[in-house]
């Protein structure tokens, strides 16, 4: 989880930096990522860091909402041995 | 994990309000250039607040009529959600108002209402932590979220469109028909409330689930 977020980091940071230098466009393919995210005012930069960004909560909430289902589980668990015993 | 078909609804409605909202074409606009964007998250958020702070009014009828602890949680974690995207509405209305009517807070009756209105449910808050019997802080805290309910709405909606107001759609602004020339700033900001909403509404339950657990667990001490 952690190495693919600072892989994307990474990759964002690449971006940046190449973005100085004159592109050699004998060098560059058409259709690659590079053109792509770097077209249209680098919008694509935007919607790629607001999505990871909310999948990150949505990450975080699915853990909350593990987290809750096992210690209602146990719970009810726990209560039902009571009521057996 | 509760895996429901609204919590996934949730997530799909919000990752394509982010998408779409950047990719794709809002008329251009003299004051508000591309903030206009701001559409899809600062007004859906406001809307969100709204809905949660109206089921919160219901839960507390409700809690009124059957006196059952349940539905004092879901008020009480319905306002406190409420507040937070209350906050967090606040927060981006100044930073959007501070590059487009160049202040971040004008004297706008909107944002006096939302200002009152914000400290009426930060009243509610500190209402219940004044009680130490749990009954009664239910009841009461129940009575005061009515009153604050039915304060929100006319300060929220009625009383800024008397006024002379900067938001859109209030004291003489064309409203935001005006802005939706073509009409497909819409197919993004329903689903963007409701995805909002039902984003909200997961926290609400995760944390009545919460309380629930706690709850069993003091009882289970005593």
């Amino acid at each position: 989880m952690k190495k693919s977020i600072a892989f994307i980091l990474f990759f964002l940071l690449f971006i940046q930096n190449t973005q100085a230098q004159t592109v050699n466009t004998t060098q560059v393919e058409e259709h690659s990522f590079y053109n792509l995210f770097t077209s249209q005012g680098m919008i694509y930069v935007v919607v790629l860091v607001l999505t990871v960004i909310l999948l990150g909560i949505f990450t975080y909430l699915f853990y909350i909402d593990k987290k809750v289902a096992k210690m209602e589980k146990q719970l009810k668990n726990h209560s039902l041995d009571q009521h057996k015993a | 994990m509760r895996l429901t078909w609204w919590k996934i609804l949730a997530i799909v409605l919000l990752i394509y309000t982010v998408i779409a909202g950047f990719l794709t074409a809002v008329p251009e606009l003299n004051v508000l250039h591309q903030t206009i964007r701001n559409l899809y998250f600062h007004v859906p958020m406001w809307f969100a607040m709204t809905l949660l702070l109206s089921t919160s009014a219901y839960f507390s009828v409700k809690y009124l009529r059957t006196q059952q602890a349940i539905y004092d949680y879901y008020a009480v974690e319905s306002v406190k959600m409420g507040v937070v995207l209350g906050i967090l509405g606040f927060i981006t209305g100044m930073i959007w108002g501070n590059y487009t009517w160049n202040h971040p807070l004008p004297p706008d009756p909107k944002i006096y209402g939302a200002a009152v209105s914000m400290l009426i449910y930060f009243a509610y808050l500190i209402l219940r932590g004044s009680f130490q019997n749990i009954e009664q802080k239910s009841k009461v805290s129940a009575i005061y979220n009515i009153f604050a309910f039915a304060t929100f709405i006319p300060l929220i909606f009625i009383l800024p469109r008397f006024a002379d107001s900067l938001h859109p759609g209030n004291g003489g602004n064309p409203g935001f028909n005006a802005y939706d020339l073509n009409n497909h700033m819409r197919l993004i900001f329903y689903p963007a409330i409701l995805g909002w909403f039902l984003l909200s509404w997961w926290i609400v339950t995760l944390k009545v689930r919460i309380r629930k657990i706690q709850n069993t667990l003091q009882e289970m001490h005593n």
